[in-house]
């Protein structure tokens, strides 16, 4: 008698393809400023969605969540490396920053700048991988922003090779910059980019 | 596969070749879990839920 899996196939029926894995799993997750109250503290709306490993159900998610532009105003959406929360906090992120592209809402590239920027980063097209932490779009009133998160601020080296390929890769012309959690811990608004590119 | 890489830098995919896929995987995962949390995420939520 042939196994269980071999007997549920009709005759004629074509196995599944094995699923392709990726190199790591990756986590995306979702928080809304304005469904807040305003006891709670930032960061305590912030819940994970969905966990992947696969290209097939990295589409599987893809393919049924609304584009970014379609988002609520106050709301993030990250994909982020399985195991680092999406918040200075996280041990891995902390000693971390992040480049930034910001566009002015509705008049942008946004949900393509953020597909081939997850493409980019579960396909391990990044030199320096290992620094990648992950990506944020953040959808407010006035503007939409596309962060790349990495983790170590103070190696300049690795910080400006992912930021020349994250332009490369999404063939964006203008210039970025990065700002280091710590400067924006700090300075909030006022930060200063430790690196441009 | 030529655009799928098994050197010792791990799994690596282009993104032309990811984007193939795109078409052919067009349903939630099985074990995704659908919550009112994250519903206003979901383009179908009825849907989603209603397989539950």
């Amino acid at each position: 008698m042939a196994n269980t899996e071999e007997a549920e196939l009709e005759e004629g029926e074509i196995p599944r393809a094995p699923k392709h894995r990726l190199e790591r799993a990756w986590t995306f997750w979702y928080d809304n400023y304005t469904a807040k109250s305003k006891q709670k503290t930032w960061g305590s709306s912030l819940r994970p969605v969905y966990t992947f490993s696969t290209v097939e159900d990295f589409w599987g998610i893809y393919n049924n969540v609304i584009q970014p532009s379609q988002l609520a105003h106050g709301a993030d959406f990250h994909c982020f490396k399985a195991g680092i929360e999406p918040k200075w906090e996280d041990p891995i992120c902390a000693r971390g920053g992040k480049w930034s592209i910001t566009s002015p809402r509705g008049k942008s590239m946004t949900d393509t700048l953020w597909l081939y920027t997850v493409l980019a980063m579960i396909g391990e097209q990044f030199t320096e991988s290992d620094e990648i932490c992950g990506v944020v779009v953040s959808i407010r009133t006035r503007l939409e922003k596309l962060a790349l998160w990495t983790k170590t601020a103070s190696n300049e080296g690795a910080q400006m090779s992912i930021g020349k390929q994250w332009k490369d890769l999404l063939d964006y012309h203008e210039k970025i910059g990065f700002i280091a959690h710590e400067d924006a811990k700090r300075d909030d608004k006022a930060a200063k980019n430790k690196y441009n590119a | 596969e030529k655009h799928a890489s098994e050197a010792k830098v791990g799994e690596t995919y282009t993104r032309d070749f990811l984007l193939t896929f795109k078409e052919q995987n067009v349903d939630i995962p099985p074990d995704f879990e659908v919550r009112p949390d994250i519903a206003e995420l979901l383009s179908n939520p009825q849907a989603a839920f209603a397989r539950l």
